[in-house]
């Protein structure tokens, strides 16, 4: 008989009485959006996997600190988040966004159709413009849309209150709005 | 059409390629330990330093400003960070007194004049004892199982006394409310901030004893010295 998957709040019981079984779960489901996470404030690849696996061994750590019964991903991708931050600041460098060399979208990451349908002069506009962004817009964008967190999410994983996600996305939205008009793009 | 573009978007960055991460995390979760007893010494070193420094009043704002060192830090401000108030105690979960060695990987110190504790948990790496009739708690640990985690911030009026427990060295720490426990990477939440009560702090072997409640010194020497 095969037993039914536990979820995330039981794994976290579990990994909190010690359980490493459990724990190696949660790192197996989190694994993929904690390295995109990563990759995404400190921008750079070698970086946002030492950061991923750092954010892994203290979220272990912090485990004792966690609410119970609140939602795990967001309380892990903050820890992320200022993992990878904190190395993209000792590095003395700012996150800049890179597009994949091939032009054909990414399965993975794809679950829009139009993402064919976006040319490729306008992916390398879009990156440009997002890569002027302060840091703080660019990644309120990119947790939003490039992770496809909610503003929930969003908000937890930044740091911030719900509403400031809600204005700083529509502020950081109007921007790179602006950024695309200024070069006569938008 | 920007918020449909960035969605779309996506799946054009260059995010590194998936990896398995958990074997790895394992084997650092594992190795861990061996380094937890030089961590805490390391901070038991800081301590010094703190009272130390607090015991020449005008050395207090020239030396104490901050102190840091591979996740841990001390930190001396003129005046804590504002608090709605005290946020509720998480010591991990229940567990029975004896499954305690077990879960622990060590055989807790148990005191004589206390006796059993009226409640044990586990928080994944530190053990904690409730005394609930005279509102105590002690936690014991193997090594530093908290230092990366824990950001200590002092306030001025804090006092540190070095005192010495069954041979070894302790520190009580007292006065003003003195202790802010932050949560990793500076992750500042209410729920996770707690304003200490008064503190003694002593190894006893290879463990680290932390006795927290509204006790004088003498009181807190009283007991951590039943701790065997």
């Amino acid at each position: 008989m095969v037993g039914r998957p536990l979820d995330d709040r039981e794994l976290v019981a579990r990994a909190r009485r010690g359980d490493a079984d459990a724990y190696e779960e949660l790192v197996l489901a989190y694994q993929g959006i904690a390295l995109r996470t990563a990759y995404l404030f400190s921008g750079n690849a070698a970086d946002a996997e030492e950061a991923a696996q750092d954010a892994f061994v203290k979220a272990n750590r912090a485990l004792w600190r966690f609410r119970p019964g609140s939602p795990f991903k967001p309380w892990l991708l903050r820890i992320v988040a200022n993992e990878a931050r904190n190395r993209r600041r000792s590095a003395g460098r700012r996150a800049a966004l890179a597009l994949r060399a091939t032009q054909e979208p990414s399965g993975e990451a794809a679950p829009f159709p139009e993402a064919v349908l976006l040319a490729g002069e306008r992916r390398e506009q879009l990156t440009d413009a997002l890569n002027r962004l302060p840091d703080h817009d660019r990644e309120a964008l990119t947790c939003r849309y490039f992770l496809d967190l909610s503003e929930a999410e969003t908000a937890a994983a930044l740091g911030v209150r719900p509403g400031t996600v809600k204005s700083r996305l529509s502020r950081a939205l109007e921007r790179l709005r602006a950024e695309l008009a200024e070069e006569g793009q938008a | 059409m920007t918020e449909r573009e960035l969605r779309a978007l996506a799946a054009y960055v260059d995010f590194p390629a998936e990896r398995d991460l958990a074997p790895a995390v394992r084997a650092r979760l594992a190795a861990r330990r061996p380094r937890r007893r030089a961590l805490v010494l390391v901070l038991a070193a800081l301590l010094v330093a703190l009272a130390v420094a607090f015991s020449v009043p005008p050395a207090r704002s020239a030396i104490l400003h901050f102190f840091h060192l591979r996740g841990a830090s001390i930190e001396l401000v003129d005046r804590l960070p504002e608090m709605r108030g005290t946020a509720p105690l998480d010591l991990g979960a229940p567990i029975s007194l004896g499954d305690a060695a077990q879960t622990a990987g060590f055989e807790p110190l148990r005191s004589s004049l206390l006796g059993d504790p009226d409640g044990v948990t586990w928080d994944g790496g530190m053990l904690w004892f409730r005394y609930g009739a005279v509102r105590l708690l002690v936690s014991q640990f193997q090594g530093s199982e908290r230092i990366e985690l824990v950001k200590k911030v002092v306030e001025p009026r804090t006092m540190i006394t070095p005192v010495t427990v069954g041979g070894q060295q302790g520190y009580f720490l007292s006065g003003a409310t003195h202790f802010l426990y932050l949560a990793p990477t500076d992750l500042i939440q209410d729920e996770r901030v707690r304003l200490a009560r008064n503190v003694l702090l002593w190894q006893h072997g290879r463990l680290t004893l932390r006795l927290e409640g509204d006790l004088t010194v003498r009181e807190a020497l009283l007991i951590a010295r039943s701790f065997r």
